[in-house]
């Protein structure tokens, strides 16, 4: 196409543009700038300059909190990716009849709300209805209770939720990969049964390295899970951070913790990238 | 009916020179092909006349008319690109019609003029047909029939049989040059393959570097390449560079070869029989000479037979240093 | 081999199929407590949902928030496309960028500074917010899923409209927006479902005022349960699962998520 002589284009380009700098970057700009303001009991904040919304982060609440945000992030993150770079693979090979139901289970479960799926998992998980009941009427367990909510009920609701984004991330690359590199392998004496370890697992390194990456910033922000399935002690930094802004309308301190995640998250997306082009070139 | 001239037409893409000082004359109702290597500029040059690029200097008058300042959706070209570019959600009979739907013309009043471009490339009754449901060969009809269905004033194709095997392309060259004869339109043709050149065009105008090299009609080029570039790009030359000589250039078919006699001694490395033909490869000195004749006619030699390689004098020319 | 494949991905699809299937246990059943199996089967939960105003009401709220914002997030997200398939320019290049931050931020982050925005405009509590809110963070998936549609086009189709009399505009609407249309109507399907189920963006942003089905059925399962809640998320899975089929009619998901078709 000629290069573009009218002023449509760049007209488009700018608006696009400045919708997106003012509902997405000015609203994360303003927040890093309350959380310098100070609270105000009777309003929303006090505009100031302050460093007391951070130093109250640094004291042993939320040091505590931050390691559970971050350890059961971690946590969920690794396992989502162990369970689901497995079934990515199976679904590969399947006919594709199959692949699209597996799609669209795997479509459906992505866009179901963190709502619908905590409320499942906890009937599921509840003395009258689910899996305690279930096993009592097999015998197995005479004294059914409920399971939830605790710390196991909480990583549960993490995995399921992640599980479905992190299949969709990889189905495409997996889908499309070579697999005359895997015939390959056992042309050459590989047991089919360590296919897996010795051709699978690092060509697809990358790959899984940086998606457990952002499965772990994912997992840092869910807020229903935790607040339905875990334990007041299980909660994370995203329910200290809504209570803070919603519960004690101390804007400010709620404002400040979030730029402690958003720092965490830069961190590790950079962290990601450069894993990524290391491998590439 | 329009005759097209060009005028020192030069054209860079950043500091690449793709068309240095370029000027021809295309006659009303001539076929001339831009023959050339990959990056020679001919692509360019075709692109240039479409309007989907801009020229940097120079001239680009149709029918006495300048083309440049009007944009390619406002010249009356047609245009067959390599990769065909026909639209993918579009039927046959609409890809066909797109050109007259966008000037205005109604869909019934379209369609006898469909029906009949079809006809003409012999797809008749496709109409309803999905393009994703043809033959390579039938895409390639589709494309030349949309390109010529505002009737216009230049037709122009990019290497459009690159990707056809040789029967097919055969066909669709004879094809596309009774079309042409018929419409009597103005047609330029890129191509890389001189074969298809000299069986297309009334004109042959060979590129190299940005340049033209020579143009002419296909037998004059064949005859008496005026370099030693457009030599060797027209068919396999055999070129003498004798110290203090002019060079000499002459054809596979002109050398002789005998057993003793007069002429360059040298010793047959490579023979090998294709159908009717034999082709031999002779090292003289350090240079390997090419020499062809019908097989039934030469003498039969064995690979590694010393030989004397002679031609005619009437059969070479000089080339311009 | 092929038996122990098999066998992995039944146990997972039971596993993830199964708490729905408690769900809909509880929907159907007459007991006004969570129980399962149900005793007695009713639909009464499901009329209820159908006939009080409060959750029609929510029902309405989400379907009208989702389409709205599924609106604008297309339009972000082709406008966006298209400009740098027609300029490739740098800037194009950044605010392509700039579409996929919010997809790699935590809800939380753009929930709280949404809501301090808003606050500070003068909007926070209002529809409008929400929906405008929804349309800008959720353009990733629209933006990623259209551009593979332009990176099917190519350069050479569009020269032959331009070739054949078409202007930038007509380009535009004869070539360029029936074959990316795919693209953008199943773009446009996602934003759409993700914004009937999105929770916490929708209540820090206006869920106290404007109480969307999934922040009423979150207020449900916290502060006083009903079964209705259950028939609501029946309600949400059906939606979800019927809009994902008739864009599986529309669009090939296989080869738009994994393989094409003729490999």
């Amino acid at each position: 196409m000629t290069p573009a002589r009218t002023f449509g284009p760049r007209l488009i380009s700018g608006l696009a543009f400045g919708v997106m700098a003012v509902f997405f970057v000015i609203p994360l700009i303003f927040m890093i700038v309350v959380s310098f303001y100070q609270p105000d009991p009777m309003g929303f904040y006090k505009v100031d300059f302050v460093w007391e919304n951070y130093a109250k982060f640094f004291s042993s609440f939320y040091y505590k909190v931050s390691w559970r945000s971050l350890y059961s992030a971690i946590f969920g993150a690794v396992l989502v990716v162990a369970l689901a770079f497995p079934l990515v693979l199976a679904i590969s090979d399947v006919s594709r009849k199959w692949q699209l139901f597996w799609i669209i289970l795997l479509l459906s479960l992505m866009c179901f709300s963190e709502v619908i799926i905590g409320f499942a998992w906890l009937i599921l998980m509840s003395e009258s209805a689910g899996v305690p009941r279930f096993l009592e009427w097999v015998g197995l367990w005479a004294d059914p209770r409920s399971l939830s909510p605790s710390f196991g009920a909480m990583m549960i609701g993490l995995v399921y939720l992640g599980f479905s984004i992190v299949s969709l991330i990889l189905y495409p690359s997996v889908a499309r990969r070579d697999r005359s590199i895997e015939e390959a392998a056992v042309t050459l004496g590989t047991p089919p049964a360590m296919v897996f370890f010795k051709v699978l697992l690092p060509t697809f390194r990358t790959s899984l390295i940086s998606v457990t990456l952002t499965m772990f910033v994912y997992l840092l922000g869910v807020f229903v899970m935790p607040t339905m399935l875990g334990r007041p002690k299980d909660w994370t930094m995203t329910v200290i951070i809504s209570d803070k802004a919603l519960g004690d309308a101390n804007l400010p301190l709620g404002a400040a913790l979030a730029v402690v995640m958003l720092i965490v998250t830069v961190v590790v997306l950079l962290i990601s990238a450069l894993a990524t082009r290391g491998r590439q070139t | 009916m329009s005759n097209l001239q060009i005028t020192n037409l030069s054209k860079s893409f950043g500091n690449h020179v793709a068309l240095r000082d370029i000027s021809i004359e295309v006659a009303s109702g001539e076929f001339i092909c831009l023959l050339g290597g990959s990056g020679c500029g001919k692509t360019t040059l075709l692109r240039l006349i479409a309007g989907l690029e801009t020229h940097d200097q120079g001239t680009l008058l149709l029918g006495g008319n300048d083309l440049t300042p009007i944009p390619s959706h406002k010249r009356n070209i047609g245009m067959v690109f390599q990769s065909l570019a026909l639209f993918p959600h579009l039927n046959v009979g609409d890809n066909v019609a797109y050109g007259m739907r966008l000037a205005g013309v109604s869909k019934d009043k379209a369609g006898p003029r469909v029906t009949q471009l079809l006809d003409m490339v012999g797809l008749s009754g496709l109409e309803k047909r999905s393009v994703a449901a043809l033959s390579g060969g039938q895409r390639q009809r589709v494309a030349i029939a949309r390109a010529l269905a505002l009737k216009p004033d230049v037709f122009l194709m990019d290497e459009p049989f690159s990707a056809l095997d040789a029967g097919l392309r055969d066909q669709m060259q004879e094809e596309v040059k009774r079309i042409q004869r018929d419409l009597s339109v103005t047609t330029v043709f890129v191509t890389h393959d001189q074969r298809e050149a000299m069986a297309l065009a009334d004109r042959i105008v060979v590129m190299n570097g940005g340049i033209i090299e020579q143009a002419g009609a296909p037998d004059e080029l064949y005859a008496r390449p005026t370099s030693r570039f457009v030599a060797e790009f027209i068919g396999i030359n055999n070129i003498f560079e004798v110290s203090g000589n002019p060079t000499i250039a002459v054809r596979p078919e002109a050398i002789s070869l005998a057993t003793s006699g007069q002429g360059l001694s040298g010793r047959i490395t490579r023979q090998r029989r294709l159908g009717a033909l034999m082709e031999r490869e002779i090292l003289v000195g350090t240079q390997i000479v090419h020499q062809s004749e019908f097989a039934d006619q030469g003498t039969h030699l064995e690979d590694g037979a010393e030989v004397m390689v002679s031609w005619s004098d009437d059969k070479a020319w000089a080339l311009p240093q | 081999m092929t038996s122990l494949r098999n066998a992995y991905l039944w146990l997972i699809a039971a596993m993830l199929i199964a708490p729905f299937v408690i769900v809909l246990g509880v929907s159907i059943g007459a007991s006004k407590n969570i129980s399962f199996p149900p005793e007695a089967l009713s639909l009464e939960w499901y009329t209820e949902l159908l006939t009080e105003s409060e959750w029609l009401l929510a029902i309405g709220r989400s379907l009208f928030i989702a389409l709205c914002a599924g609106i604008i997030s297309t339009t972000l997200a082709l406008a966006i496309n298209y400009v740098l398939w027609r300029t490739g320019s740098g800037f194009a290049k950044l605010t392509f960028a700039l579409g996929l931050g919010p997809f790699l931020l935590p809800p939380i982050i753009l929930a709280l500074g949404a809501s301090l925005f808003w606050a500070e405009v003068g909007w926070y509590g209002r529809m409008e917010a929400t929906i405008v809110s929804h349309g800008v963070f959720f353009v990733t998936l629209p933006l990623v899923i259209i551009a593979r549609g332009f990176a099917a086009l190519t350069d050479e189709v569009v020269e032959a409209a331009q070739t054949m009399g078409a202007t930038p505009m007509q380009v535009f609407r004869t070539v360029v927006l029936p074959l990316i249309a795919p693209y953008v109507l199943t773009g446009f399907t996602l934003v759409a479902i993700i914004s009937v189920n999105e929770y916490l963006i929708a209540n820090m942003i206006s869920g106290f005022v404007v109480e969307t089905l999934p922040i009423k059925i979150f207020n449900n399962v916290r502060y006083g349960y009903s079964p209705v809640v259950a028939a609501a998320s029946m309600l949400f899975v059906v939606l979800t699962v019927t809009g994902l089929l008739i864009l599986s009619r529309v669009t090939d998901l296989v080869a738009l998520f994994g393989t094409e078709k003729d490999e």
